[in-house]
């Protein structure tokens, strides 16, 4: 088979993105013949791009070849295996956010859809063409674009003043980041990202120390700003809950991992890991970003600002086993390199589908009810039953509970620090096992919000009147899609480390896990450990149905109704004596007091406590500094003062000093 | 083999709860019940109708089923009478961690379905606590598995009967740890009470409250043997003697009576514990399963400083 026929598959479809939203500019063209026609172009490209992702995982062509148009400015595109695992990714998540929105938005107008239908097909394509870019030109036009039209789609539902403000912090942190990767770039290139080095000869460059040492700072700025990596954070949480909800779903679940690929691409693959400090900066910050998203999430009364921070989290776990692995590399360990960097990889193609189930599952929730806020939720497990189920399937996973396949690769991360002791230097050895145990802390925490998230949502009483309806069947569809996989990777984790060993291979030359059976995980021998979730599942099942037959067969007799005991309350009980959001985390609230600085403030109107949360990095960085700019800009305001001499004055006295210079 | 260890774990559990009731009674001046209360007390629920409350969903019917399922499903994972069982290679301790998680997390699920202020209080009290506990179990669990070089519970252990870390200090904080743990977890005093009916205070029993007839029996049964499980896990982990390393009758025999005896001592430290402390304010408890936590941590810092 021709070698280059993924990446002309994958190319392909990055050119139907912007044919698609041109065709959604065509004039007197039926709302719905534009919501299908778009939307299964964007279908067909992710599915394109989900087979070019699997035979570029499959046929591991080393070096893979390269593809490049153009002269000056020169396109060079290459699909090897780290761009492969993440076009999988895209994939999946794309397919499923496409199919769900062509439900979710079937309400729109022309006007309204084409305000979506627009941007998302050059949103579909600007990340598969920065997966694919192969040089720095080609990189920083898709990641720009990227940050464009996503910037678009957060405006694309809601044109509130809370939405524009999170587009427009959103924009601004992304051109911040975006400024560190043209810098970082420009270094890498020496001076000339246009010069057309495709990113294998970016490779036997030797920089000057120094200079590698200012690329790691800036990508790890610019990347981590895309990442949502503590303290640069700060729009995430205020932009996935204002996009809509299958934009969501795009933005956490592919989006954040794009950076998580610009990490590798650039601070692994062409600056190879050597040295532990960048490796301890990785863990520091991933453990900084997952343990504070984690800590928020759990105090959150917003279904999608939960799972915002609940992203957050997830990208400081996978930073962390990718950190993990640089240690492992710096201390001469491939093999554990290997299986901590097949955990954060694992760990992001499981993210990208139960957080993309979440987010479409929280759009279905808002479609049927109005709302996604938890105080105002409840008992949906009665009016959309379907939604409940595939909603539990990804909080379960979420949750990391045996056999799905969120347990399966924390259960992987938790095995590289445990094998950690391997390793030969003193410092780390006092680190890393207080890693671990915040691993785990945050871990457990993660169950907390997410089961808050579902009991409140889906459980017990209405918190409030509405008339809920099940999600209609594309959107349920999409849901489906996802959560068959995330229980067909949880059953078969070996078949997702048999894929990676691929990109193991790229970024640890030589080296990879044994062969894996594709029902069991041992990453190092039987003896030191083995996980089959498949006998698991059998053993569960077994025993549950054992017990149901043999309870029924012994002492079946009819169930019956009854009111609720409730300690034998006999007065009118209304749903708020449920817990409320505040009401659940209230303990969370008390214990972690000094971090968030939350105070619980009594909202007269609806008789309610809310709690107000202080992100501490928004008020002991961001406030700063937006005073500090503030304040020059007032001194700078003294040279303005409308006279035409000392303007004059000003360009005279310029020109002497540029003379003096220049000369 | 497999099936018999099951049912041996799932006659002894309504036998040990009953034995360690039975000594409470003793130190606290009351007449104990007997040891076959246990017993009699699932067969009277067993044989009462169920209830469901008014608009719970499946999730409140079949949790019961499920919770017990899981249960047995540990049981199976976990050495009460011999290692290397043939379903040991499909999980090891950490496994057996998110097995018990989702026990608990159904539990507190379908305490969340009913939309009882009690049952709320009590789901959030717990996933709280449990929170804290999880992560202070795994550290004791990964301190063992560092020193046996193996998550397998089955290597664990076999590391352990070779007394290659019977005397090693990071294993004393596991052993702290894992102490407070079971505490927390099985809802004993200082934490929760067993016993107790005193809604307020409640985390375990408030999730139960709208259970009756067979779900109870199933869920009372299945906590039962949560407890054992607990405790012979401690003893797999730091008494390891006797456990039977191979399929022959005669040590499955011997190990049934070596687990009996200790079973049999174990106890009344547990009475002792609950008859000697009062129960926590609630507020205290996250204190208390952080303490868990840091006993861990430390351990686990012992154990890399030690660098054995």
């Amino acid at each position: 088979m021709n070698a280059l026929l993924p990446l002309q598959m994958a190319l392909g479809a990055v050119a139907l993105g912007p044919l698609a939203s041109l065709g959604s500019l065509l004039p007197r063209l039926h709302p719905s013949w534009l919501r299908y026609t778009s939307l299964m172009t964007s279908t067909l490209m992710s599915l394109l791009w989900l087979l070019s992702g699997a035979l570029g995982l499959i046929l591991v062509a080393a070096p893979a070849p390269n593809l490049a148009v153009g002269g000056i400015p020169l396109w060079q595109f290459r699909l090897d295996p780290l761009s492969a695992f993440f076009l999988v990714v895209l994939g999946v998540v794309g397919t499923a956010s496409s199919l769900h929105a062509v439900g979710y938005f079937r309400q729109l107008g022309r006007t309204g859809l084409r305000r979506v239908l627009i941007p998302l097909p050059l949103f579909l394509s600007a990340m598969a063409l920065l997966l694919l870019a192969d040089n720095a030109y080609t990189f920083l036009v898709a990641w720009e674009g990227m940050a464009l039209s996503s910037s678009y789609l957060i405006l694309a539902q809601t044109q509130t003043i809370q939405a524009r403000h999170a587009a427009y912090l959103y924009l601004l942190v992304a051109h911040l980041g975006a400024l560190c990767l043209l810098a970082a770039f420009a270094l890498l290139c020496h001076g000339n990202p246009l010069a057309g080095n495709d990113f294998s000869a970016l490779t036997h460059e030797v920089l000057a120390p120094g200079l590698a040492q200012a690329v790691l700072l800036l990508t790890l700025l610019g990347f981590g700003a895309k990442l949502g990596m503590a303290p640069l954070h700060v729009w995430l949480p205020e932009a996935h809950p204002a996009a809509p909800s299958p934009v969501s779903a795009l933005m956490s679940a592919a989006m954040l991992p794009m950076a998580l690929y610009g990490l590798l691409r650039i601070d692994w693959q062409i600056l190879p890991p050597e040295g532990v400090s960048w490796g301890l900066v990785w863990l520091a910050l991933g453990l900084l970003t997952a343990g504070f998203g984690v800590l928020f999430s759990t105090l959150q009364r917003d279904l999608k600002r939960l799972l915002a921070y609940s992203s957050m989290e997830n990208m400081g776990l996978i930073l962390v086993a990718l950190g993990l692995a640089r240690l492992f590399v710096a201390e001469g360990s491939p093999t554990l390199a290997a299986l901590a960097l097949s955990a954060g990889l694992f760990q992001t193609l499981n993210h990208a589908l139960f957080k993309g189930l979440l987010f479409l599952g929280s759009g279905s929730v808002f479609h049927s009810t109005g709302t996604v806020d938890m105080g105002r939720l409840g008992a949906l497990i009665r009016s959309m039953p379907q939604t409940t189920l595939l909603m539990l399937i990804g909080c379960l996973a979420i949750a990391g509970l045996p056999p799905l396949n969120g347990f399966a690769s924390e259960w992987m991360l938790l095995q590289a620090f445990l094998l950690a002791p391997q390793m030969a230097s003193g410092t780390l050895q006092a680190i890393l096992p207080l890693t671990a145990a915040g691993v785990v802390l945050v871990l457990a925490l993660a169950s907390f919000a997410i089961i808050k998230a579902f009991g409140l949502s889906f459980l017990g009483q209405p918190r409030s009147i509405y008339t809920a309806h099940e999600a209609g069947l594309w959107e349920r569809f999409a849901m489906a899609f996802l959560a068959l996989g995330c229980i067909f990777l949880g059953l078969f984790p070996g078949l997702a480390i048999h894929a990676i060993s691929a990109v193991n291979v790229l970024l640890l030359p030589g080296n990879s896990l044994g062969i894996q059976q594709p029902w069991r995980l041992t990453p190092i021998s039987p003896e030191r450990a083995s996980y089959v979730p498949g006998w698991f599942l059998i053993g569960i099942a077994v025993a549950i149905l054992l017990t149901f037959l043999l309870v029924w067969w012994r002492f079946g007799r009819p169930l019956r109704r009854v009111p609720v005991w409730s300690c034998g309350f006999r007065g009118a009980r209304t749903a708020r004596m449920q817990d409320s959001p505040a009401g659940f985390s209230q303990s969370l609230l008390r214990i972690f007091q000094p971090i968030h600085h939350g105070r619980i403030q009594p909202d007269t109107a609806s008789k309610e406590l809310r709690v107000e949360l202080a992100d501490p990095f928004w008020v002991g960085l961001y406030e700063p500094l937006q005073r500090l700019a503030l304040a020059l800009s007032r001194q700078a305001l003294r040279l303005q003062h409308g006279k035409i001499s000392s303007y004059l004055l000003y360009a005279f006295l310029t020109l002497v000093v540029l003379l003096v210079l220049v000369r | 083999m497999q099936t018999l260890q099951v049912l041996v774990a799932l006659a002894i559990a309504p036998l040990f709860s009953a034995w360690l009731q039975m000594l409470r009674a003793l130190l606290q001046n009351r007449r104990p019940a007997g040891l076959g209360q246990g017993y009699r007390d699932l067969r009277r629920l067993f044989h009462k109708e169920a209830f469901l409350p008014e608009d719970s969903s499946w999730l409140f019917r079949f949790s019961p089923y499920i919770l017990f399922g899981t249960k047995v499903m540990a049981s199976t994972l976990v050495p009460i009478l011999a290692v290397d069982l043939p379903l040991a290679p499909a999980a090891d301790v950490i496994a057996l961690v998110g097995l018990l998680a989702v026990a608990r997390i159904f539990q507190v699920l379908a305490a969340m379905d009913t939309g009882t202020p009690f049952a709320s209080l009590g789901a959030h009290r717990e996933m709280l606590v449990s929170a804290l506990a999880e992560p202070a179990l795994l550290s004791a669990f990964f301190i063992a598995s560092l020193l046996a070089g193996s998550t397998s519970l089955s290597t664990i252990v076999l590391h352990a009967q070779e007394g290659l870390f019977s005397l090693h200090p990071s294993m004393v904080f596991a052993a702290a740890a894992f102490f407070l743990v079971l505490l927390v977890e099985n809802s004993r005093i200082p934490v929760d009470n067993p016993a107790t009916h005193l809604e307020l205070t409640m985390i375990h029993e408030a999730m139960l409250l709208e259970y009756s007839g067979r779900h109870l029996a199933l869920l009372e049964w299945g906590a039962q043997l949560k407890l054992l499980l607990y405790v012979t896990i401690g003893i797999a982990l730091f008494f390891p003697w006797g456990i039977a390393d191979q399929f022959a009758p005669m040590a499955i025999l011997l190990a049934g009576l070596a687990l009996l005896i200790k079973l049999f001592l174990a106890a009344p430290i547990l009475a002792l514990v609950e008859t000697l402390l009062a129960k926590k304010r609630l507020f205290r408890v996250p204190e208390f399963a952080a303490t868990a936590f840091l006993f861990g941590v430390i351990g686990l810092l012992t154990h890399f400083m030690l660098g054995s």
